[in-house]
């Protein structure tokens, strides 16, 4: 490459680093089988400026949206190069061949419905007559190199492979299929009602019902005493921030600050002030 | 009159209200009793929200809306439609929302005449129930999109397991006020639902709690610039800028990833049933221990089936992944459930011993916490005889027993023991025991839980040997406060002499020995009573206090007496101080002269008191000493020069608040016994008990931090039994209370008690009685005949009215509180009739006086109450007598003696009071039987009101005397006093100085 000169990569600020600092990335065997595709077809100057890239979060974003990869990578140019890749998608009959055959392995399903991929899932494809993870890669980048996969899509790569070690889903996603549809497939209702509006909480019951009010005196104005309802308990768990942890690391965390710890640091605060709101100031004096 | 009102309104609370009169509003459309602006100011602080109008959505009928509660008007119809309504309103901050619901914690009046309607009361509970899964960390970071495509970061309340329970629970008893209202301009009733209505405020509760809580943690100006749209949401999320800097597709985006990291929770909460554990013990020889699945389902929560019942139910075959989902977040939680999901459908997994102790102590909380359903054996959740090791200390026979003089001070040896049941555990069993290394130890056929810490600190414990401690130590211990061992159950003390006998007695293991009545005192004790009075003289023998609870009407006083008296003939010379209100303190004085002639009693009160020296002189001279709560820390410094043999609290209940200067002073005063009567159930109080405790057995309950966090927040925050347990050990010995219902007492009284409540006149009240009196002086000199007759009964009125409210002879419409000593004893007294659901009829010859009482009682408890005179017609005389009979949240009725003198059956009261008097006992007594008839089931306490040192006293005491001279015609009405001399008269109606104490 007789004009390649090297210039300096420019610094990102809130991009997407690469936790582990040494080694290989992915700690799931499906992450390093994810890995391996790569490792296959890529030289060994570009895995490690691209693993470099990666570790000093070059990577500003990374969105998956039907199935493809979105990526950018911030190199020594003024614009991020764009990434993409994609994985040849199932059909929906393919799907349904894959739910019944997880149906049919129940320890199998229940954990991957708690966000594991057991080794077994090969075996489940396998079942459905299908590959869980294809030979091929359709990855895309704009940059000026004329070897695919470049170092970007190293980066981009590299990254993924570790979302992975969080959710198994990805690679249904890569696949033509979302974690939510499939749970669906499944029978899994999805949320705490019937719902569908996206831009509320899905913490939030179903709201759709309307209820006019009552003619009938006592239901209206309600008879002393019979709306009395005992409250639950008010003491402090002894594992701070629990729910919040039992539901795993957030996905695609980007920034300085341990998710997990900075809720800790707040649960831990707002129980004494739960209790003082249960017991009212009175006792609290 | 006021009753407040809390509804939400787009996600905020907004308080209105209804008050009491003639429909002061008459504008169209306007709420005829809406509460005032000025009325909403007077109850929070409107300056920083917006006080406005809006329109409540109510019942209506005849073109006026039903009034929430009788108490606001006269409710004649059933309602025909909801109508538009506009009222004055305020809405809340989140904080003064919290700040005004603590106020209605357990209260059913804020003040005088505000009361808290049953839709705020909800509100209450809601905010109760807010703090606990704060508290329980049963939340999480949200994120909720604004109208203006904004996206706030929130703090949402996570409702799964128990805490849908009760959302499901609090949606069905919400009353629909809390969601009946709108801005003026709506054009169409609310329609809400209660669910939504319900999390629109736990939301912003929940956020406000957490936010404010975390607020310390980022202060200063707001921040807009971020590195990634998680720290812009991190920041969002504790600071008191909701709104998340971003644009808008890294917003959407930052939704969409929170959503799909909230989503296994939602599934959970979201779910149509709730996945159960049940661990069942090894059956045989072999160590496994069943873990079972179950399925309850929400509908009917009685119903249990397990899971591969469920499973395999053809008809539901969309179950299966719910059920799967369900179990494999479980797994997570307990790693076994793995193993439990077979091909042929999930049923349970098997453990070791090993692995059910780790199940029973970590992962069932655990799984509780994330919302399944847990059930442990009853000898683990300690409502069957869980086992534990348990430590108890063994006395040895001393000395100082030999020679009979055994005080609290007495020093006694003891051995440590470590017992299993009640069977003593060695140290070589207990090396045994270690050397198996197992949580769950099968002994003697049961199930005992043994940690390796438990084992070591009772080894350590048995190898301490001998230990020396006074018999106050024992005591102590053996109520399980106090130098008692850490880390083990403890088993009390045991010993097998006269040690034990006390120890027994205190627990209530051995009844006290019965004792005859004092030399001195006249009267008699019902059973119960020398029970009470054997009780007082226990603990006094061993200069301990206790705290007399019973029931009102069962004679508190008399066994106090009996007490004072027993001391006085065993030779004390030392005085009794007795604190109590001034409203009683007449009351002591008649009851001591009547059942202990021989004590001199001095009461300690107005103007005239003695002070410092000559009040130690003359105190020393007597053998009781009344004061007032009052005077009691006005003048504590001459009062704690006295060397008192005891100090005694009537209605003990006002030095509850340990903090104030009353109870702080009273607990100052040094005395070799202390004794507290109180006729409300302190024992339920836990927060009260300490101040009380303090008071009588100083130090026994430790520091009230210390307490604090060993009883208080662990019984009222966590409900823990066992603390709960403990406590109850701790004070119970210290506590006497009976009912008037318990059937060792109910066998001891009368089917009618009649009392005579001894009342004083208030300063207000004395100077107006005495100017009666100076104007009749003058008239009756020269006047004869039917004008003398009209004079004296037109005085006699005057004076009766004076007795019963200055405002009752004035009719001036005045102030009604704390002007009339007869009216503030039977609001005392009403206060328990209501706190122990009992009913109770009030008459009074005069109308005004009957309406003032419907009024006062009305407003100082914030119940309805009824008030049937001769103006009554007929059909609402039938109504109330039915609402008397019928509904349990009317206990007052308010009866003229004229419109009820007759006819009415009336038998749902227990309780009658003559508020003044006829003076005519056939009378009286047919008033009393309204209550007191067929069909009456329970005691009636019949109390006439007499105020001390006035003519209602010496009427009733000519009255009494009557009854020996036949023929009279005392006591047949007014008529008679007419016919004394002007000598003769004065005598009867002049003040005593007693009159006002």
């Amino acid at each position: 490459m007789w004009y390649y000169r090297r210039r300096p990569l420019r610094e990102v600020k809130g991009g997407i680093r690469l936790q582990s600092k040494r080694g290989e990335s992915a700690q799931s065997w499906w992450g390093r089988r994810w890995n391996d595709t790569l490792y296959k077809f890529i030289d060994s100057g570009r895995l490690s400026r691209g693993r470099t890239y990666a570790r000093r979060g070059q990577v500003m974003s990374i969105d998956v949206k039907n199935g493809v990869v979105y990526g950018t990578v911030q190199g020594s140019d003024t614009d991020p190069y764009k990434v993409s890749m994609k994985m040849k998608k199932l059909s929906k009959r393919e799907w349904e061949r894959v739910a019944d055959s997880l149906m049919a392995r129940p320890a199998i399903a229940a954990k991957m419905m708690a966000g594991q991929m057991p080794e077994e899932m090969e075996d489940v494809f396998k079942d459905a007559g299908i590959r869980l993870f294809p030979d091929k890669l359709g990855t895309n980048c704009d940059c000026y190199d004329w070897s695919n996969p470049c170092k970007h899509i190293a980066a981009v790569y590299l990254i993924f492979s570790e979302q992975f070690d969080r959710d198994p889903f990805l690679i249904f996603r890569l696949r033509g299929m979302e974690q939510k549809d499939l749970l669906g497939m499944m029978g899994v209702r999805l949320g705490m009602g019937t719902s569908t509006d996206s831009s509320a909480s899905i913490l939030t019951p179903d709201r759709s019902e309307h209820k006019p009010l009552p003619l009938d005196v006592d239901t209206f104005w309600g008879r002393e005493g019979s709306t009395k309802i005992q409250p639950g308990r008010a003491d402090v768990p002894n594992v701070s921030a629990a729910l919040p942890r039992r539901l795993g690391s957030f996905p695609f965390w980007r920034s300085e600050e341990v998710f997990i710890d900075a809720l800790g640091a707040i649960y831990d605060n707002a129980s004494k002030a739960g209790i003082a709101a249960f017991l009212g100031d009175v006792d609290d004096k | 009159m006021l009753i407040l009102h809390m509804a939400e309104l787009d996600g905020s609370l907004v308080v209105w209200g209804e008050r009491s009169g003639e429909g002061q509003h008459k504008q169209d459309g306007m709420h005829p009793w809406s509460a005032t602006p000025d009325d909403l100011r007077a109850v929070s602080t409107p300056q920083r929200g917006e006080l406005f109008t809006a329109t409540a959505w109510l019942p209506t009928t005849d073109n006026e809306p039903i009034p929430s509660s009788g108490i606001i008007a006269e409710v004649t119809s059933v309602p025909t439609k909801i109508s538009p309504w506009r009222v004055a309103a305020y809405r809340l901050s989140a904080q003064e929302a919290i700040d005004m619901l603590h106020m209605t914690y357990g209260q059913r009046t804020l003040e005088d005449g505000t009361i808290v309607g049953e839709d705020m009361a909800w509100w209450a509970s809601v905010l109760r129930q807010v703090g606990s899964m704060v508290a329980r960390q049963q939340y999480l970071p949200d994120v909720v999109s604004t109208e203006s495509d904004r996206y706030k970061a929130v703090w949402n309340p996570a409702f799964v397991g128990e805490d849908t329970e009760w959302r499901d629970a609090a949606v069905a008893k919400m009353p629909a006020a809390a969601r009946a209202l709108t801005w003026k301009s709506a054009s169409v009733a609310p329609i809400k639902p209660a669910v939504s209505v319900l999390w629109d405020v736990a939301s912003n509760l929940t956020d406000y709690i957490v936010r404010t809580a975390s607020q310390d943690i980022q202060r200063g100006r707001r921040r807009t610039r971020f590195d990634s749209i998680h720290d812009s949401w991190l920041y969002s999320l504790r600071s008191k800028y909701r709104d998340i800097a971003g644009t808008s597709k890294a917003l959407q985006h930052l939704a969409g990833q929170i959503h799909e990291w909230q989503r296994p929770i939602a599934i959970i909460a979201g779910s149509p049933f709730r996945l159960c554990f049940r661990i069942d013990e090894p059956r045989g020889e072999q160590d496994l221990w069943n873990v079972r699945y179950l399925v309850q389902s929400n509908d009917d929560p009685s119903l249990l089936i397990p899971v591969d019942v469920a499973w395999n139910n053809a008809e539901r075959p969309n179950l299966r992944g719910q059920l799967l989902f369900a179990l494999g977040q479980a797994a997570e939680i307990c790693p076994g459930i793995s193993a439990g999901l077979s091909r042929d459908g999930p049923r349970g997994h098997t453990v070791d011993t090993t692995g059910a102790h780790h199940f029973l102590t970590h992962e069932a909380e655990a799984l509780r916490q994330a919302g399944y359903g847990v059930m442990l054996p009853a000898w683990w959740i300690g409502k069957g005889n869980r086992r534990r090791l348990a430590a108890k200390a063994r006395v040895w026979q001393d000395n100082a027993q030999g020679s009979g003089t055994l005080s609290l001070d007495s020093m006694l040896k003891f051995d440590w023991e470590v017992v299993l049941g009640d069977q003593s555990v060695s140290i070589e069993e207990l090396e045994i025991m270690a050397s198996l290394k197992s949580p769950l130890v099968r002994m003697r056929g049961r199930w005992v839980t043994v940690s390796t810490e438990e084992i070591r600190t009772a080894i350590d414990l048995l190898k301490k040997g001998r230990s020396d401690g006074s018999l106050q130590d024992m005591v102590r211990m053996d109520l399980g406060v106090g130098d008692i061992p850490e880390g083990l159950e403890w088993g009390g003390v045991s010993s097998t002499d006269a040690v034990q006998d006390i120890l027994e007695r205190l627990n209530g293991q051995t009844s006290m020995e019965e004792i005859e009545p004092p030399e001195g005192f006249v009267g008699k004790l019902r059973p119960y009573q020398l029970r009470g009075y054997a009780w007082l003289s226990f603990l006094r023998q061993w200069g301990l206090g206790g705290c007399l609870a019973d029931d009102m009407g069962l004679g508190k006083t008399v066994q106090m007496l009996a007490l004072v008296q027993r001391d006085r003939k065993g030779g004390e010379k030392r005085p009794v101080l007795l604190v109590c209100p001034t409203s009683v303190i007449n009351n002591w004085e008649r009851e001591a002269a009547k059942f202990t002639p021989n004590l001199s009693v001095l009461v300690h009160h107005g103007a005239g008191r003695l002070k410092g020296k000559a009040f130690g002189k003359s105190a020393a001279n007597h053998a009781l000493i009344v004061t007032s709560y009052g005077l009691a820390l006005r003048d504590i410094k001459s009062i704690r020069e006295v060397p008192w043999s005891g100090v005694v609290l009537d209605e003990a209940q006002n030095i509850k608040n340990a903090h104030t200067k009353q109870a702080q002073a009273i607990r100052t005063i040094h005395s070799d016994y202390q004794f507290a009567l109180t006729g409300t159930p302190v024992e339920n109080s836990v927060a009260d008990l300490w101040s009380i405790m303090e008071f009588l057995n100083p130090g026994f309950l430790g520091r009230q931090e210390t307490f604090r966090r060993n009883f208080l927040l662990p019984i009222q925050a966590g409900r823990n039994e066992n603390a709960a347990k403990r406590l109850r050990r701790a004070t119970g010995p210290f506590i006497l209370r009976r009912l008037k219902t318990d059937k060792s007492v109910i066998s001891d009284l009368p089917d009618k008690i009649e009392i005579k409540e001894y009342c004083t006149l208030t300063k207000e009240q004395a100077t107006l009685y005495a100017s009666i009196l100076q104007d009749i002086e003058y008239a009756l000199e020269d006047a004869e005949g039917m004008e003398r007759r009209g004079i004296i009964l037109g005085t006699l009125s005057k004076l009766k009215q004076v007795c019963n409210h200055p405002a009752h002879l004035l009719k001036d419409n005045s102030a009604i509180p704390q002007r009339s000593g007869k009216l503030e004893r039977l609001t005392e007294m009403l206060e328990e009739v209501i706190k122990s659901g009992d009913k109770a009829l009030i008459f009074t010859q005069f109308v005004e006086m009957g309406h003032m009482l419907k009024r006062h009682i009305q407003e100082t408890f914030g119940r309805e109450v009824l008030f049937l005179h001769g103006g009554t017609p007929l059909r609402q005389r039938d109504i109330m007598v039915e609402r008397f009979g019928n509904e349990d949240m009317i206990q007052i009725f308010v009866v003229s003696l004229k419109a009820g003198g007759t006819g009415l059956n009336l038998t749902a009261a227990n309780h009658v009071f003559h508020f003044d008097r006829w003076w005519n006992p056939a009378v009286e007594d047919q008033a009393t039987d309204r209550a007191f008839r067929i069909g009456q089931t329970k005691n009636v306490q019949v109390r006439k009101m007499i105020c001390v040192g006035t003519l209602e006293e010496k009427i009733d005491g000519m009255i009494e005397r009557k009854k020996e001279i036949a023929g009279s015609v005392v006591g047949t009405g007014e008529g008679w006093l007419t016919e004394l001399s002007n000598d003769e008269l004065r005598k009867v109606l002049a003040l005593s100085k007693e009159a006002i104490v």
